[in-house]
């Protein structure tokens, strides 16, 4: 690896950090503009203007924004999420076991979808314009089309009402096993798996196709190379780099887009968390929950930088 | 016949009572010897029985939620609250109250000094016996200057609570209130163990066992709770499922026992489930679209009244609710009220008035009228109905659809018409006293009349009920026709039960079962 390659790698770091920087002070700005006054939306219809009153003293709430913001980014400089407003946890503790459920659930369905649609897209690219690359295109297109919070009731009706194969709830809890937690997600997973399946799969198809008129594929053919060898070995590795862009893109969807499956399927994950936390305005926990979001966007947009780097050398060499 | 047998089999269950199963009959036109041989063929629930694992799914649960009784306001942390608290008193399935922690009460003769007399055999989760000192101190948390608690305006009159005794305190009150007692059945006033906040230590009949805020909470029998041989399960879940639909399909998939909150427009679904009961309760709930009538265009009484008679109220009650209520006269009193003299007459759908009205206030051009899907459960479409019903009348209404988030600090109580709601309330008091009185924070209409406040004052010290019945009768005749407030509608509360759930008792002041669903339920 050359020493080009590191710096590259440590000037997109440096880029990621600063960006995150001015991420965090949109965060600090947008919850400060919510609409509705925060003691209010707590307290609810219920509160009297002294309960209101006392409330606001008792966040902090009458001191200016900017020093509630330098407050709050020194504490994440230090490692410290701040404690929630509401009920008083810790912020990292109320996130901590959220984001390892979400990240689980992520994980499982990029371990399915991510395969599943490369494989899809080369065997695509494989018999091109005859019935499998259209039944393949038109499934996983109708799958797109339809929305998450539909596909999720459709599957809850057939596999947990009329054939009660799965389970309708996928809460999941630090008591589980492995095989249970499994087991309570197939649902969901397979909801995220349809919704992103197809946007990597054309992209894979696409990718391919560009490759396939190149001069040296033709060589390839007409060497005798199977047509699959051809796809595979030859055409695949050079289409990699925007495969990856779009696999990526999708993988951060599952991690901060997946508010409505969560939903459905009463998932207890960050999405979940961060919706509540909104609608309570406990902004310690929305500026916490936006800054891993913006942290993981960054985090995955680096690594499909780095990786196209690597996977395409012609990158390294800017003109 | 099948609503016969479902009929037999609510009151086999305890759902309904004698009376009503009768009434019912009747009112189907089945009476004499054939309505007692339906009677003789009921299957009484047998005794009791221990064990087994409950479950309850409900909305409004989130990861800010608390055990701190100060904090509660919606379903999840209130509904919990039963299940591992208690309070003095009870709301009771007769509309009115009954003894819990306090076993007895007792004023003075203006009603301003009130004793309740402990129970002195009641032990918190942590061992430690209750007595009058964590009631003063369970008090003390909400009500005076420093509370945050939701219960403060109900407690507001109170001067000071002493303990008399280990199991004895008296409480003094700024002025006489014979419903005083009333007020301490609110949800919030949950007893707990002196210096106690948010750690859902209580006397209630089962113990935390685990918590997930917005998630889940699990809890195991109180072998020693007080209230013996209740509670009948080995243990408690409660789930947060805050989508209706997901709600309905635990219940359909047997992962749930219970559910609150059926939606009106998916309940005959649910109903075709064979394992699915669905339990409605009467409230005085209701569902009210308030005109602030300090500033124009409803600071003329003929354009209020006008709009109060081009509400189509039936409909409502048959679309947005889909029968599961009942209509409402612009006032917010109805039979789950104790003392209530069905006396008033029903404002009718009165289109040629309402035009004649309008005409006479001489308003011209569109009515602004807010709404959102938070105000309550059907009211975009409700705000929809009534546009197209003014409309009729030559009333042109322009539906603003407001977001949902924010609407209880930037629409209710601030812009002048839009759509809201108020749950149930145990007394006329309370919420004539709450949205009604003249200097009330929560007088959405900005209703003012001293001829209302003398009268609530005066019902409030008279001891004979059958005058003090007359005079919430006359108050709730100048609410309903001074007070801008359109009320078209009171609506039930839609639960749903599996079959497998014995014993289960309707109260009108809370959905299932008054939040005590876990504590008198067993499974067959």
């Amino acid at each position: 690896m050359s020493t080009q390659l590191i710096r590259l790698i440590l000037q997109r770091v440096a880029l990621g950090v600063v960006t995150l920087f001015v991420i965090s002070i949109l965060i600090f700005l947008s919850a400060e503009i919510l609409p509705g006054d925060v003691a209010q939306t707590i307290l609810g219809q219920s509160a009297t203007p002294e309960n209101l009153a006392n409330l606001r003293t008792q966040l902090g709430l009458d001191k200016p924004p900017l020093q509630r913001y330098m407050n709050w980014l020194g504490g994440i400089v230090r490692g410290d999420l701040g404690t929630s407003i509401v009920n008083k946890q810790p912020v990292a503790k109320l996130i901590g076991s959220r984001f390892t459920n979400t990240l689980f659930l992520a994980s499982v369905s990029a371990l399915i979808a991510v395969p599943a649609a490369i494989l899809l897209g080369l065997l695509a690219v494989r018999f091109r314009d005859k019935w499998p690359d259209k039944f393949i295109s038109a499934t996983t297109l109708t799958a797109i089309s339809l929305p998450e919070f539909f596909v999720g009731y459709v599957l809850i009706l057939f596999f947990a009402i009329k054939l009660p194969w799965f389970s309708s709830l996928s809460t999941v809890s630090a008591s589980m096993s492995l095989g249970e937690r499994l087991h309570a997600i197939v649902l969901p997973c397979a909801t995220l798996t349809f919704v992103v399946l197809a946007h990597m799969m054309r992209m894979t198809r696409a990718a391919i196709i560009g490759v396939l008129s190149s001069p040296y594929i033709e060589m390839a053919q007409l060497k005798g190379v199977s047509p699959f060898r051809v796809i595979f070995r030859h055409a695949f590795p050079n289409a990699i780099s925007p495969i990856i862009n779009v696999v990526v893109v999708n993988l951060a969807y599952l991690i901060v887009g997946v508010v409505v499956v969560e939903v459905i399927f009463v998932y207890p994950g960050m999405g979940q968390l961060f919706v509540d936390n909104v609608s309570k305005r406990d902004l310690p926990v929305v500026q916490a929950c936006g800054l891993i979001f913006a942290t993981v966007f960054i985090g995955l947009n680096m690594m499909a930088d780095v990786l196209s780097i690597i996977g395409n050398p012609k990158l390294r060499y800017p003109k | 016949m099948k609503e016969i047998a479902e009929l037999q089999a609510m009151l086999g269950r305890g759902i309904i009572n004698r009376r009503d199963f009768m009434k019912q009959l009747a009112a189907w036109g089945v009476a004499g010897s054939l309505a007692s041989q339906f009677l003789g063929r009921v299957v009484y629930a047998q005794e009791p029985k221990r064990g087994g694992h409950f479950v309850v799914g409900g909305s409004g649960g989130s990861s800010v939620d608390s055990f701190d009784p100060t904090t509660f306001a919606s379903f999840i942390p209130s509904f919990t609250a039963k299940v591992w608290g208690n309070r003095l008193i009870n709301p009771s399935p007769e509309g009115t109250i009954e003894p819990s922690l306090a076993k007895e009460w007792a004023s003075n003769d203006d009603f301003s000094v009130w004793t309740l007399m402990l129970r002195d055999d009641v032990e918190f989760h942590n061992g430690k016996s209750f007595s009058a000192a964590d009631v003063v101190y369970s008090l003390k948390r909400h009500y005076g200057p420093e509370t945050t608690s939701g219960a403060a305006g109900n407690l507001s009159d109170i001067v000071d609570v002493v303990a008399k005794g280990d199991h004895e305190i008296e409480i003094s009150l700024k002025k006489g209130n014979i419903d005083f007692m009333y007020s301490l059945s609110d949800y919030h006033l949950i007893m707990q163990p002196e210096g106690s906040t948010d750690d859902g230590i209580g006397t209630g009949p089962f113990v935390v066992e685990s918590v997930e805020h917005g998630v889940r909470y699990t809890f195991t029998r109180n072998d020693n709770y007080f209230n013996a041989p209740m509670p009948y399960y080995d243990s408690v879940e409660i789930l947060t499922i805050n989508d209706t639909t997901a709600r309905m399909a635990a219940l359909q998939t047997g992962q749930v026992h219970a559910i609150e909150r059926v939606d009106p427009k998916t309940v005959d679904f649910l109903k075709q489930s064979k394992n699915v009961q669905i339990v409605n309760t009467a409230s005085g709930a209701h569902y009210t679209f308030p005109m602030d009538m300090s500033v124009n265009p409803f600071d003329k009484p003929d354009l209020v009244m006008a709009l109060k008679l081009a509400v189509p109220r039936q409909q409502m009650v048959d679309q947005i609710l889909s029968g599961y209520g009942t209509l409402g006269n612009d006032e917010p009193i109805n039979s789950a009220f104790p003392l209530f003299e069905n006396k008033l007459e029903q404002r009718p759908l009165d289109l040629e008035q309402a035009k004649f009205l309008y005409g006479k206030s001489g308003h011209s051009g569109p009515i602004i009228l807010r709404t959102s899907d938070v105000a309550f459960p059907g009211a975009v479409e409700a705000a929809v109905l009534f546009q197209e019903s003014a409309a009729k009348a030559g009333i042109t209404l322009e539906i603003k659809r407001e977001p949902g988030d924010g609407y209880w600090s930037d629409v209710w109580n601030v812009q002048p018409f839009y759509a809201s709601y108020w749950a149930a309330r145990t007394t006329q008091d309370q919420i004539f006293s709450v949205a009604y009185r003249s200097d009330a924070d929560w007088n959405e209409s900005r209703f003012k009349s001293t001829e209302f406040d003398d009268l609530m004052f005066q019902a409030r010290v008279e001891k004979d009920t059958a005058v003090r019945a007359g005079i919430y009768t006359k108050m709730q005749g100048l609410v309903r026709d001074q007070a801008g407030v359109i009320i078209p509608m009171f609506n039930d509360y839609v639960d749903a039960i599996a079959s497998s759930v014995q014993g289960y008792i309707k109260n009108p002041s809370d959905s299932l079962g008054g939040h005590r669903i876990a504590e008198n339920t067993w499974f067959a």
